[in-house]
């Protein structure tokens, strides 16, 4: 083998050379690492942070709302129920009619109509008083959770009683089935929804029993 | 003062002059600068790296901590998100037309109005509402046609008959509409 002989001068061109080789090379590797790395990296991290702060935001919001949320979601589902609400309606205008001092009669309760995951029935009846509580009556049912929407009222007068044929529509909706994932984020109310809120809390809720919880006791005749 | 030449240790054939000097020496430079300089950013890079990496961990810790703390307020989040829905119901409830605004209206009016008539008949609608009313004497009906247009609460009152029965007295009907 032919062995090529390097002058001195040569010899040290070369070791800068190589030097310079290696230095290009180096620049080239971290350049790549950086190229790459760096920007998944900052991705990463600005998702992490953005996942960290929309969870922090959720647990303020909740820690915010813990003490009132409870009772706003009776208020609402007393107002907008699940099950069918004409039955409730009925009682709630009943009860209406004994402050008003008014009669109801011919009762008719319709079919359900569903219509964008909002079901709604009609009630027609007439109303029978004098006619400033027969005024008041109409007046009220604005005000009587579950939420009704008055349609129609024709009012008659003769011989002192004033009679009053109503239509209305009494609506209910399924509760959602599913909570949305833990990391979603959940907004406050707001404004528009806090208003809405607020008609709501004037509303008259329906009266319900509730029975108390009793101490478990003996059956002394099983039979 | 006695001037001592300049001991060169090194190999004759080793020692450059002039213009390879000046090349070699300059290319040393650059070398030496470069790695200088590369060795400082790789330690940012890398610095950089690994405090992203910390913030990262630490944020996942916090993470982990936040979801347990709202998972103890998963009944807050499961009120909160029933609420929300309620509202959209009650929301597209309120946007239907009924004739609720209307009944208050008019029963506010009736209400505040003073003088001597009898409401003989009223058709509410979403639309208008018809109101058929008895006086006794023709100054009641004035009396309560000036209440009705100084009330201001239907911008289109229509005055749509106004009879006369010996027995009852002034039968007025008006079409009152709020649009």
């Amino acid at each position: 083998m032919k062995q090529i002989k390097l002058s001195g001068k040569s010899k040290l061109y070369l070791q800068a050379l190589g030097l310079l080789a290696l230095l290009v090379v180096l620049v080239g590797v971290v350049y790549k690492l950086a190229i790459s790395q760096l920007p998944a990296q900052r991705v990463k991290f600005s998702e992490q942070i953005k996942k960290e702060e929309t969870l922090r935001q959720k647990s303020e919001i909740l820690k915010s709302l813990e003490s009132a949320v409870l009772e706003q979601a009776d208020l609402t589902s007393f107002a907008i129920p699940n099950k069918n609400s004409s039955f409730a309606v009925v009682s709630q205008l009943n009860k209406l009619a004994q402050e008003n001092s008014v009669l109801i009669t011919n009762l008719r309760i319709g079919t359900e109509t569903k219509e964008a995951n909002l079901s709604s029935s009609d009630l027609n009846f007439d109303v029978e008083g004098v006619s400033p509580s027969v005024l008041n009556f109409l007046q009220g049912i604005a005000g009587i959770a579950p939420i009704t929407l008055t349609d129609k009222v024709q009012v008659n007068e003769s011989l002192g009683v004033t009679r009053a044929t109503v239509r209305l529509k009494a609506f209910w909706a399924e509760f959602p089935a599913t909570l949305p994932a833990v990391s979603e984020a959940v907004s406050d109310l707001t404004p528009e929804e806090v208003e809405i809120l607020s008609k709501i809390v004037n509303l008259t809720p329906p009266d319900f029993v509730y029975l108390e919880p009793q101490e478990p006791r003996e059956k002394t005749d099983p039979f | 003062m006695n001037k001592t030449a300049p001991i060169n240790l090194l190999p004759s054939q080793l020692v450059l002059k002039g213009k390879d000097k000046v090349l070699l020496e300059g290319l040393k430079k650059f070398v030496l600068i470069g790695f200088i300089i590369l060795i400082a950013a790789s330690l940012i890079i890398a610095g950089y790296l690994v405090y992203l990496s910390f913030r990262i961990r630490s944020s996942v810790g916090n993470e982990d901590v936040l979801k347990s703390e709202i998972s103890s307020l998963q009944q807050t989040e499961q009120g909160l998100f029933l609420i929300k829905d309620r509202i959209s119901r009650i929301k597209a409830v309120y946007a239907k037309e009924s004739v609720d605004g209307q009944i208050a209206t008019l029963t506010d009016f009736i209400e505040q109005v003073s003088g001597d008539f009898r409401i003989s008949e009223i058709q509410i609608s979403v639309q208008r509402v018809d109101l058929s009313v008895v006086f006794p004497s023709s100054s009641a009906f004035g009396l309560f046609y000036k209440s009705l247009i100084a009330a201001d609460l239907y911008p289109d009152i229509t005055l749509k008959t106004l009879s006369f029965n010996p027995s009852l007295g002034y039968i007025a009907s008006f079409e009152l509409s709020q649009k």
